[in-house]
């Protein structure tokens, strides 16, 4: 790979500002159409292979922990819709019971008079 | 009817509740603001029926009345406590998960470091890296209103959440406010953190594929000086052989 090829390559990347910084010094004082040696493709790869460390650290860590979230979040969705449930059916029973009440204190009103 | 906060400085977080969170926690709201109402009706209706009747049928009337308000928000205050115990053992939950996930990487982060120093990389890249991690660790911190560590404070934390929804005390609007923040902030974050993830996974694919890339140059590169060896070799070698003759 000749030395504006792998330039473009590195730049495309997006790198880190610190690995940039020792990517351009790898490649520093190189003429465009010099063909990178060995020594030089192995210490750009593993450039390349601590950014995808990095990455994949991090990527994980965010996929993780909004799944977490995400669970969180779901049980507490299904806490509350089955609260709701709950609230319905404790407003119809507290309501019947207080209409049978109603209903059968004014009958026994009537009974006594 | 749903009984909004009286305070005019304060925002209707009653209604900001019900629109700004979860679908369960909106329906919850829902089934809360249509229970009192019905509550309410109910005793409009009874004092109606007994109309100018007896002191005595008002008096029980309002007995009754008073009983179904009194079953109301006693079955309300159950059904919070329970949520309440629920949304505080998730949230334990989610923390320990958490720190479990913050564990993991500090090993990880430590690789990094002698990776980054192997590779004469500026040392700086390795605290903004631990800082970009921290920052992922830290953003479910909010629910910390919602966990608790020691069992009386988790008593304390479901009661308050049990009566959270009466607004007229300063300390429990509090409580109502922060609950009602912390399911969108969440969810926003959650959102957050995916995308995060797909750009960063992206990123890895790319860095994979320009190394894969990196390395065929190098292949290619060898089988062609390989073959100029072997081709200069053959040179050589037919010279040779013709000159002896």
């Amino acid at each position: 790979m000749r030395v504006d090829e792998a330039k473009k390559l590195i730049g495309d990347l997006s790198f880190a500002t610190e690995v940039n910084e020792k990517a351009n010094e790898i490649l520093f004082g190189l003429a465009d159409d010099y063909v990178l040696d060995d020594e030089r493709i192995d210490k750009l790869t593993a450039l390349i292979d601590l950014e995808i460390e990095m990455a994949q650290i991090e990527a994980d860590a965010c996929e993780q922990t909004s799944q977490a979230m995400g669970d969180f979040l779901k049980e507490v969705d299904t806490a509350s819709e089955k609260a709701a449930v709950e609230i319905d059916q404790l407003t119809e029973n507290v309501i019947n019971q207080g209409k049978q009440k109603l209903q059968q204190t004014i009958g026994e009103e009537t009974v006594v008079k | 009817m749903t009984e909004a906060p009286p305070q005019v400085n304060r925002p209707n977080i009653w209604e900001r509740m019900k629109t700004s969170v979860s679908s369960g926690w909106e329906k919850f709201t829902g089934a809360l603001g249509r229970g009192r109402d019905r509550v309410q009706d109910f005793a409009v209706e009874a004092r109606a029926f007994v109309g100018a009747g007896v002191q005595g049928i008002r008096d029980r009337a309002e007995a009754v009345i008073g009983e179904v308000k009194g079953d109301f928000d006693g079955g309300v205050k159950q059904t919070l406590r329970n949520l309440g115990e629920t949304v505080s053992v998730a949230g334990k939950s989610l923390w320990e998960r958490v720190k479990t996930i913050g564990e993991r990487v500090k090993d990880k982060v430590e690789g990094v470091k002698t990776r980054c120093q192997e590779l004469g990389v500026g040392p700086g890249l390795v605290s903004k890296f631990r800082d970009g991690i921290d920052r992922v660790r830290q953003l479910p911190a909010d629910i910390s209103v919602l966990r608790a560590q020691k069992e009386d404070e988790k008593i304390a934390a479901m009661d308050k959440t049990a009566v959270a929804l009466n607004p007229d005390n300063e300390e429990e609007y509090e409580v109502l406010r922060r609950f009602s923040r912390v399911y969108p902030q969440m969810n926003e974050r959650c959102t957050q953190l995916q995308n995060r993830a797909q750009k960063l996974y992206q990123r890895v694919e790319t860095a994979r594929k320009a190394k894969h890339d990196l390395e065929n140059e190098r292949a290619d590169a060898r089988k062609v000086k390989k073959l100029a060896d072997e081709a200069s070799k053959a040179k050589y070698k037919a010279a040779t052989t013709l000159s002896a003759a």
